[in-house]
């Protein structure tokens, strides 16, 4: 089972994530750092938008799968080769 | 004058002499490697019971196991015994003809437990078990109406619940023999190896009466019931825990075993040695062969910004589905193209590789072969020969041979011994039914079994001939290398230079040529003709070749 690193967050407060993440991504920003505590190199976060965009859409799936299908927020990692098609291809 | 003998003396204090390991080191265990127990004791005293039947419990185990572990097995019982004839070697050729014929027929049909077991799965088993189980033993027994059979009994049937406590009350008198009150031989024609005989005959009743009665407790070691001198009696056959064993004279069954220690009773399994490293060496397979596997369901790696694949680029045939808790089930697949090229952004790490692996690399492939060639060592037959003949050149190749034949002299010696009880028997009952007449000879056999391995036949030969020649060798030692007998030999090559003689003679007459000139016509064609007309000059009287064709006869 693959972690949901937004546990208990509701769909409201993952889809404002979700669009500002969005933004973030739109406005050509590479990466996003956030601090918890003192500031510290040590416990800064980085990660790319696209990842952060990626880790709320599972998160949203996991809240209201009918709107956020896991089809829709899986990313295709591996696939296997098919070298021809129906029967008739 | 011859001086006398030096008498030696050898003062020692109250206690005794002071003894150490001073000359010799290795006499003194140290702690720089692990310590070994005292295995100074019987052998039954150092492998038990359970251990013995554990081994037999690894044997069988590793054999299903290990495909190079079970073809070596059988090659070794294949190159053995693939031919084991019978031969008569006493006086009486007329009945040793008969007895053959009797004794062929007899090893369709000799085991008890009917097709396929027979002559040739007797064999096998003599050579297969010992190695495999450490032993097999052999029942001989019988119809009701006193026709021979045998019966093959597992080795773990005998003294499976055997305990080191475990003894038995043996009783002798006559030529019967009782143990625990059960009489287990009435004609046992010599008296067992107990303690003094006793005055007054036991209760126990039965069997033949009369001379001096035996009576003692017999050690039982490893289910086999043994006498004062350590000789079986009999064999304890555990049929079940909840039933009485059934005691079984050692008369009538006997083990198939080569005893490597002094006093061993029972066979250990000859893959003792090696059964830790055949086992290790399976389970090593079996788990690189698993990483080989997912090795293998890997083609391509593609190295991307995103790190997934882009639909967009890629054509998915069928998108990959999921199960109700949103877990993958099957993967996207992918359509490929033949001349397919693909562009890849610069500067990005973006790439596409093979995905290559070089598992087991060539040090573990080098370990594994030396500890596969050693676990063959320890069942005494050569890696080489087995699975690798290629590997070694052909010096090297027949000293192997010439260790492979040895081994294989060794295993023919146990089934020859075994052979012979067997065919002893039956011969026995044979004459005691009637089936065959007295024969003053009729234990003397010995068997033919097929011929030794040779890496280079047409060496051999030529050697052979130069031994035979120089007197270095005999002609009946060629012939037994070859699995033949010289008085078959020379027999047969008196009833063939017979007929060519016959022949020769008539050809001679009809043509009116000489017989030595129908005998070359006869003989096989020389290598040149060169060697033909010196050899017709040498054995052509004087004379001879000046006569014309056709004319003249003699």
């Amino acid at each position: 089972m693959a972690i949901n690193f937004f546990v208990g967050w509701s769909q409201q407060e993952l889809e404002a994530e979700l669009r500002a993440a969005q933004e973030d991504l739109a406005a050509g920003k590479s990466t996003i750092s956030s601090q918890a505590g003192e500031v510290r190199s040590g416990a800064a976060v980085e990660l790319s938008a696209q990842e952060r965009i990626k880790l709320i859409l599972r998160a949203l799936n996991k809240v209201n799968p009918e709107e956020y299908p896991v089809a829709d927020v899986t990313a295709i990692t591996s696939t296997r080769a098919a070298f021809s098609g129906a029967a008739w291809d | 004058m011859a001086a006398k003998a030096y008498k030696v003396i050898d003062r020692r204090s109250a206690s005794g002499w002071v003894s150490s390991n001073t000359l010799i080191e290795t006499a003194t265990q140290t702690t720089d490697r692990g310590y070994t127990p005292p295995l100074d004791d019987d052998i039954h005293r150092t492998v038990s019971n359970l251990g013995r039947r554990t081994l037999m419990t690894l044997g069988r185990s590793i054999l299903w196991r290990f495909p190079a572990l079970m073809g070596m097995v059988l090659e070794q019982a294949n190159l053995a015994v693939s031919s084991f004839i019978p031969q008569y070697t006493g006086r009486n050729r007329a009945w040793g003809d008969q007895a053959e014929g009797v004794l062929r027929e007899w090893h369709k049909v000799m085991d008890v437990a009917g097709w396929p077991y027979d002559y040739d799965s007797f064999l096998q088993q003599l050579v297969i078990a010992p190695i495999v189980e450490g032993e097999t033993f052999t029942l001989l027994t019988e119809t009701s109406e006193g026709y021979p059979l045998i019966q093959m009994i597992p080795a773990h049937r005998v003294g499976k619940y055997a305990a080191p406590s475990d003894t038995a009350r043996v009783r002798y008198q006559g030529t019967s023999l009782w143990i625990d009150g059960v009489l287990v031989d009435d004609s046992r024609p010599y008296p067992v190896e107990g303690s003094s005989p006793s005055p007054s005959p036991l209760p126990e009743g039965g069997g033949a009466r009369g001379g001096p009665e035996i009576v003692f407790t017999a050690r039982i070691v490893d289910g086999v019931i043994l006498d004062n001198y350590g000789r079986p009696i009999a064999y304890r056959l555990d049929e079940d825990y909840q039933q009485a064993p059934v005691d079984v004279a050692a008369r009538n069954m006997f083990p198939a075993f080569c005893p490597i220690t002094t006093g061993q009773v029972r066979g250990f399994s000859l893959l003792a040695s090696s059964v830790f490293d055949w086992q290790d060496l399976a389970e090593w397979r079996r788990f690189e062969m698993l990483a080989q596997k997912v090795f293998s369901t890997r083609t391509l790696i593609e190295t991307n910004e995103s790190g997934d694949e882009d639909e967009a680029k890629s054509i998915i045939q069928t998108a990959a589905t999921f199960d109700a808790d949103g877990k993958k089930t099957t993967l996207d697949v992918q359509r490929l193209y033949g001349g397919t090229i693909q562009y890849l952004k610069a500067k990005t790490g973006s790439s596409v590789q093979a995905f290559g692996y070089d598992r087991p690399g060539t040090s573990s492939r080098e370990f594994l072969k030396t500890t596969l060639r050693d676990a063959f060592r320890g069942t005494e037959w050569d890696m080489f020969f087995s699975l690798d003949p290629q590997a070694v050149g052909g010096a090297p190749m027949r000293v192997i041979v010439e260790k492979i034949n040895s081994v294989l002299g060794k295993r023919r010696k146990l089934v020859r011994k075994c052979c012979l009880r067997v065919d002893g028997y039956a011969v026995a009952k044979f004459m005691m039914l009637g089936l065959l007449p007295w024969d003053d000879d009729w234990y003397q056999w010995d068997y033919q079994g097929p011929a030794d391995l040779t890496a280079d036949k047409k060496y051999d030969s030529d050697v052979d001939i130069q031994e035979i020649g120089q007197g270095l060798g005999t002609r009946k030692l060629s012939c037994a290398r070859r699995g033949l007998y010289l008085e078959d030999v020379d027999a047969q090559r008196e009833i063939e230079a017979d007929a060519e003689l016959e022949r020769a003679g008539r050809l001679a007459r009809k043509h009116g040529i000489s017989l030595q000139e129908a005998l070359m016509v006869l003989r096989p064609p020389r290598s040149s003709s060169a060697t033909l007309s010196s050899a017709v000059a040498e054995d052509e009287p004087a004379g001879a070749q000046e006569r014309p064709p056709g004319g003249g006869g003699e």
